[in-house]
């Protein structure tokens, strides 16, 4: 085989030192392992590293993350559900099992054919602040660009 | 060709599930926001916290990439997997802090608890002072490198290792081409291991 680090297949040697490689490759990566020591040397490094950023852990969540969260939600122009998410969700001594239940559940109830219509979203701009406005548009920027982006890869393929 | 390759896209997005509730958040389905918060709050904290390297930092961009999904909900379209939406909003934002050096504000760090958590003695099998002092000094070691790279070099690297997303993901995230993102990591990782590699 030819030396990945030769021709610029770096992606072998990192798949392969992450375990990711697919055996055939792998067995054939390791044959010239065995005579390529800027290979060898790539392997364990990259091992090291990745050991390392194994180790590095990350604080807990703070617990009332949902609830700021489902606050900020209701300042949001109002939706029926989401004052239903935050009251189900954040009833206290609510059980997380039970919770789980209680989205299952009402998701099958909104999947039946024969469910009542839902509730139309009003809309409320009163409390609309400068920010939001700001925001907003910086979403709908970011969304479309993204679509954009999306459909050039797609036609790229 | 195209119009296949753009059905293969549409299809793949279809499949995908959590593009599927995405779109019932779009038809008005509260329940289904808290299913897709539940599986990618920690995810996106987690990636936020290395990417700034601050908790409260950390949650408070986190709270704004959920309520950026919740409010362009009405405009969502499935023409990607809905993580590389997700990610491309929790980077940009990322980004932007980091560029404008908010991250530097709160200079108390909530991890510090860690740094001086009580010492603990060897003889009841736990790490003893030395060992966990050397433990904590390498893993300020492995946070300083990280900082130490490029942004785009470090949220490349953040998705590649934590979050296990392929170079097409990543690439569609920050907006490049897949070779541009394979360049970004393969420099990043350069860096990473000449920097840690007496950690052997
Ligand atoms: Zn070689």
């Amino acid at each position: 085989m030819m030396c990945p680090i030769e021709i610029g297949e770096q992606s072998e040697l990192l798949a392969y030192s992450g375990r990711k490689l697919e055996l055939s490759r792998a067995v054939a990566l390791e044959r010239h392992l065995e005579s390529c020591s800027a290979c060898r040397e790539f392997v364990e490094g990259q091992r090291t590293v990745w050991q390392a950023l194994d180790a590095w852990q990350t604080p807990p969540v703070a617990g009332d993350f949902d609830g700021r969260l489902f606050r900020r939600m209701e300042q949001e122009p109002a939706e029926w559900w989401n004052r239903w998410l935050r009251s189900a969700l954040l009833r206290p001594g609510l059980p997380l099992a039970a919770a789980a239940c209680l989205v299952v559940a009402v998701g099958l109830i909104l999947e039946r054919p024969d469910a009542p219509p839902e509730p139309q979203p009003t809309s409320q701009v009163q409390n609309l602040q400068p920010e939001q406005v700001e925001n907003a548009f910086d979403d709908m920027k970011m969304l479309s660009d993204f679509t954009r982006a999306a459909r050039t890869d797609a036609g790229e393929l | 060709m195209e119009r296949v390759n753009k059905n293969m896209a549409s299809v793949a997005a279809a499949l995908d599930c959590d593009t599927q509730l995405m779109i019932r958040v779009k038809q008005g389905d509260g329940a289904s926001f808290g299913v897709l918060l539940e599986k990618h709050r920690s995810p996106v904290i987690h990636f936020l916290y290395r990417m700034v390297q601050n908790q409260a930092v950390a949650e408070e961009l986190a709270q704004e990439v959920f309520l950026r999904v919740y409010r362009s909900r009405g405009t969502y379209e499935p023409t990607a997997k809905f993580t590389t939406w997700l990610f491309r909003i929790a980077t940009h934002l990322a980004l932007n802090t980091l560029r404008d050096g908010k991250n530097q504000r709160m200079e108390t760090r909530l991890d510090a608890d860690v740094l001086e958590a009580p010492v603990r003695q060897v003889c009841d099998g736990r790490p003893s002072v030395e060992q966990s002092m050397v433990r904590e000094a390498r893993l300020d070691e492995v946070r300083r490198a990280v900082a130490g790279l490029p942004d785009k070099q470090r949220a490349a690297v953040l998705m590649h290792k934590y979050e296990d997303m392929e170079y097409t993901q990543i690439a569609r995230v920050l907006n490049c081409s897949e070779s541009a993102v394979k360049s970004l990591l393969f420099r990043a990782y350069e860096t990473l291991r000449n920097r840690l590699a007496h950690m052997a």
